[in-house]
């Protein structure tokens, strides 16, 4: 992109820069006028030198801009400045005082020029202005005491060749500029389009691969989980592949503190628990805290599992996010008043742990019975 | 008035031949119930659970095309991916349009198409389980009686879509979040209902207007007609700021503006999606809407 970038702005260069080197070789030609009428001239060899020195100057300029492919060269600009002031200067006194208008006139393509050149190679700018107003004055004194109206018309000329040039230099950038620009655009649309492809196509293997366990997998092997007739290992077996699979289809919160959760979910079906459970995890904890949590949330469903009887409507509730985790597992079993609850053992364990990490717990009866206990974790300090 | 022969003009499905008795006993509530899933092995046994707890349940259909106009009371139990016809939150849509109350259901769907269907129109949803089917009976005999099923899923859902599109007006009540986060947890309605010391039909104006709540979360993101042309400038043909002022007749720090809300919006119900030029997402709701 910054090589096509390079490519059509330098090619533009090129062309402007190109454009004034015919413009400078084509005026030199005029500085031989003079030298037509040579014995009217005061001092012909002063005609003689200006055209040397202009022609020469013209070879260089003209080399020198096909090799650089640029007028954005102060050597270049300021060099055609001098010489075009030496021209003015010099090749007037060749005139006698009265006559330097005829001569002068002879000169002035050679010096317009150099107003182009300052337009296109310095553009709108203060330096560029100042020179043009320099070529102005020197003319003029140049041309004294000769002075006639004609002047104004060169002085004019002066002006507007600078300004022409700024212009159309101007125009030609401009429309580089916008051909990079929509050249840009266009490889910057093929890239989004490219890319919008790709994950056109991921997503649909994606639902393919997930069609394919959703339609075909999963209804037979929920079917077989639920099968009274099957002897449980393979239906905890069963069940534990359906909710794997239904995790993979979901494809949601792949996070280790996720997982973690996920499992003890599927743990919990290995004590015989119908649960049902909400897992929602927008940031984890830090690694051991999240161990710390997990361990008690299984203890509390082992918990349930040994005490609350057939317990109905084991419901597990995680959400984790930047202002702590809570866990929630509510059952509707026989439940147990909180003075009841064991303190020794596997459970007061993992919740002292709990509460070494900065977090806290407590069991509620609710009205509706059963037991609801909150694990809570206030999330890091900061 | 009522002749020994049944008035014309009625639907001809009617699962047990007679007329529909006016109120039917039990938990089951008047209407009828219909089964919309791809899996007979699902759908089946799904109808026979409903049947048992007294509802008069429609033969199990695998697309919503092939059920009958639903009538007031009508509830149907839809699940979220059907290879036939309608589906997802269009599925819903249809059967809405259709006089259904929809139950929606699915074993795959994720949080962003459970809110879809809400949006769509469901009355409810519940998680496919293979263990059971006291939860659907639950939930058609709650949607039976007007009032929307919120299950823990659904209520933590609700509370995630508050969370990733918040309105700038009002949005969830103060009552409204403790309702879901309790219903979150798995506590039942009536514990809820304790809890924020309402009735019945205070907590269904509640749920209610949480649903309602979903709905307006995506119609905030929907691309109004300028975005859209802006889109169609600029995502199908790819012009650039300028170019694509003249083309629409306004200034280029407009379309710079659009752009920027075009692309909040994708973000905003493209949830998941991080970091995007606004270029980018103009072109992927171009893709999107199928505007190229």
């Amino acid at each position: 992109m910054e090589l096509l970038r390079h490519d059509v702005e330098a090619a533009t260069e090129r062309r402007m820069a190109r454009m004034i080197v015919y413009a400078r070789a084509g005026t030199t030609a005029f500085l031989v006028v003079p030298l037509a009428a040579w014995d009217r001239l005061s001092a012909p060899w002063a005609a003689v030198t200006v055209a040397t020195v202009a022609a020469v100057e013209a070879g260089w300029f003209a080399r020198r801009a096909w090799r650089t492919g640029t007028l954005h060269d102060p050597l270049l600009v300021w060099t055609d400045v001098l010489v075009s002031l030496i021209v003015m200067v010099v090749g007037s006194r060749a005139a006698f005082p009265h006559e330097r208008n005829v001569v002068m006139t002879s000169l002035l393509p050679f010096s317009l020029a150099t107003s182009a050149v300052l337009g296109f190679g310095l553009g709108w700018s203060r330096r560029a202005m100042a020179a043009v107003a320099v070529l102005a004055a020197v003319w003029t004194a140049s041309i004294h005491p000769n002075l006639t109206q004609k002047l104004l018309s060169d002085l004019l000329g002066f002006t507007l060749w600078f300004l022409i040039a700024v212009l159309i230099g101007r125009e030609l950038r401009d429309l580089a500029g916008q051909t990079v620009l929509a050249q840009r655009l266009a490889e910057e649309r093929q890239e989004l389009l490219a890319d919008y492809k790709r994950r056109q196509e991921a997503m649909r293997q994606r639902e393919s691969a997930h069609r394919a366990i959703h339609d075909d997998l999963l209804p037979i092997v929920e079917r077989v989980a639920g099968s009274p007739t099957l002897d449980p290992p393979t239906a905890r077996a069963a069940r534990r592949a359906a909710q794997r699979a239904r995790r993979f289809i979901t494809g949601e919160q792949a996070t280790a503190f996720a997982d973690l959760m996920a499992e003890v979910v599927e743990s919990a079906a290995d004590l015989g628990l119908e649960l049902t459970h909400v897992l929602r995890v927008y940031d984890d904890p830090p690694p051991e805290v999240g161990e710390v949590l997990a361990s008690a949330a299984r203890e509390a469903l082992n918990n349930v599992a040994r005490h609350a009887g057939n317990p109905l409507g084991v419901h597990l509730y995680v959400t984790a996010a930047g202002d702590g985790v809570t866990i929630v597992v509510r059952d509707r079993g026989r439940g147990f008043s909180p003075d009841l609850a064991p303190r020794g053992g596997g459970m007061s364990h993992s919740f002292a742990a709990v509460e070494r990490h900065g977090g806290h717990w407590e069991i509620d009866s609710p009205a509706g019975g059963g037991a609801k206990i909150v694990l809570r974790w206030p999330g890091e300090r900061r | 008035m009522s002749g020994p022969t049944p008035p014309a003009g009625r639907e001809p499905a009617s699962p047990t031949g007679g007329e529909p008795a006016p109120s039917a006993g039990g938990a089951a509530h008047g209407g009828l119930v219909g089964v919309v899933d791809d899996h007979p092995i699902v759908s089946y046994p799904l109808a026979d659970a409903l049947r048992l707890a007294g509802h008069r349940v429609l033969e199990p259909v695998t697309a919503v095309e092939a059920l009958p106009a639903g009538r007031p009371g009508d509830v149907v139990v839809c699940d979220y991916s059907l290879p036939e016809g309608r589906a997802g939150g269009e599925a819903v849509a249809y059967l809405a349009a259709r006089g259904w109350r929809v139950l929606a259901t699915s074993g795959v769907a994720g949080g962003e198409q459970v809110l879809g269907v809400i949006a769509a129109g469901a009355w409810g949803y519940v998680e496919k389980r293979f263990t059971t089917h006291r939860e659907y009976v639950h939930a058609v005999g709650v949607v039976g009686s007007a009032r929307r099923y919120v299950s823990p899923l659904l209520a933590a859902l609700l509370l995630e879509d508050a969370r990733t599109r918040p309105l700038t007006g009002a949005d969830l009540s103060p009552g409204q979040r403790t309702a879901l986060r309790a219903l979150a947890e798995g506590d039942s309605e009536q514990e809820v209902r304790v809890a924020l010391g309402t009735d019945a039909a205070g907590l269904e104006a509640a749920l209610a207007g949480a649903f309602a709540l979903t709905v307006r979360r995506r119609r905030m993101n929907r691309l109004s007609p300028r975005e859209l042309d802006v889109v169609a400038v600029v995502g199908c043909r790819g012009l650039g700021l300028k170019e694509t002022a003249r083309e629409l007749g306004i200034r280029p720090g407009t379309v710079a503006d659009h752009l920027e809300a075009i692309k909040r919006k994708y973000l905003a119900s493209h949830p998941g999606e991080k970091d995007l030029s606004p270029r980018a997402a103009a072109l992927r709701w171009a893709m999107e809407l199928r505007l190229c």
